[in-house]
């Protein structure tokens, strides 16, 4: 029995099994196409495919044909990963701490109210970070529904990717810190989860 | 005249004479008696070799009648030994280039022609990306917004792909 997609063994971790990694170029390349078609320019290889009508239609298209043709789930992940590492914004978090620290006290002030998360927390986030946070949980999930097949749980996941979901913007160097940060990160992004959940 | 007789009788000898190797000193010459086929006149050597086409044609005849030809391997070694001895008619096939794949690949006893190229050579493989759109790859910056628009819809994927490993 063929066994792909989310039950996936070591699925989004780092280690897993070598993607194609002109798949994952392709899809990225799509998928920016398919956002911003204006790049459409500095993708030549791609443009000499296609008829030149309605680009943004056509990105659209390819993005979901190439999608159907059902390429494999190491290639997604790796997708997913670069967008991940390629968040830009101007704050030194995506997630204040501060606003993290008053959060976890409302919680337990309200002794751990099951829609905590959407009471609590999401009116406290800035704008779009509470969409952001709530796809990339809806991901996890799937996939820590599946931990008996693929070995992954939430936990690991908000773990290895805490710190670049939370994104943290640090130019320091220390190896101390940042793996303090990225300690501090995982476990934050895991009570954020698990507050999802529930 | 030649007896005609005479010279199947003398090939036959001859034969069993090669098999058995070196005659005795007992038994006479039999390759030696053999009368030179190449002082027999042209008259007798076309009787002899129609006789033999014919000889050939009948006992094929005979080989083709369902009585006379029992299932199960042919029993004559001589058509055999014959059969081997006959060189290969067919020689390597030539193979029309449609360049389809890569022109370098050519088996050793494949024959290729070049042909008209059919204009599908990349058709249904994904593109190979220059280094400069590479670098362009590596270099964009996505807002909070690209990212969770690029979780949702290879998210979406990812999930689809998971209970039976069939996509739903």
């Amino acid at each position: 029995m063929l066994i792909s997609g989310c039950e996936t063994i070591d699925i989004m971790l780092p280690d897993h099994r070598n993607p194609d990694p002109t798949t994952v170029r392709y899809l990225i390349a799509l998928f920016l196409l398919h956002q911003r078609p204006a790049m459409g320019t500095s993708f030549p290889t791609i443009n000499a495919r296609i008829a030149q009508l309605r680009p943004a239609t056509l990105f659209s298209l390819l993005l979901d044909s190439s999608l159907m043709g059902d390429p494999g789930p190491h290639e997604l992940c790796e997708v997913l990963v670069f967008a991940l590492q390629h968040l830009s914004h101007n704050q030194p978090s995506l997630i204040d701490s501060e606003m993290y620290k008053i959060f976890v006290q409302a919680e337990h002030k309200a002794r751990y109210p099951l829609d905590a998360y959407t009471t609590l927390l999401l009116p406290r986030l800035p704008q779009g970070v509470g969409a952001y946070l709530d796809t990339i949980f809806d991901v996890f999930a799937e996939i820590a529904s599946k931990s008996q097949t693929n070995v992954v749980w939430g936990g690991k996941l908000c773990l290895v990717y805490g710190r670049t979901i939370w994104g943290i913007n640090t130019n320091k160097r220390d190896w101390e810190y940042i793996y303090r940060e990225w300690q501090f990160a995982g476990r934050r992004l895991e009570h954020l989860f698990c507050a999802w959940i529930r | 005249m030649v007896n005609i007789f005479s010279f199947f009788t003398r090939k036959k000898q001859s034969k069993r004479a090669s098999w058995a190797g070196a005659p005795s000193s007992g038994q006479p010459d039999l390759a030696a008696s053999a009368v030179n086929f190449e002082n027999v006149s042209p008259a007798v050597k076309l009787q002899t070799s129609r006789f033999l086409s014919l000889r050939t044609r009948s006992s094929a005849r005979r080989l083709e009648s369902p009585k006379d030809n029992p299932p199960g391997p042919r029993r004559s070694s001589e058509s055999l030994r014959r059969r081997a001895r006959r060189p290969s008619s067919v020689g390597p096939l030539p193979r029309l280039e449609v360049s389809f794949g890569p022109v370098g690949e050519v088996d050793d006893d494949v024959v290729v022609i070049p042909g008209p190229s059919l204009g599908l050579d990349d058709y249904g493989q994904t593109p190979q990306l220059t280094p400069k759109e590479i670098e362009v790859i590596r270099k964009v910056k996505l807002s909070v917004d690209e990212v969770r628009a690029c979780w949702q819809l290879f998210g979406k994927h990812l999930k689809q792909t998971g209970e039976s490993g069939l996509t739903k």
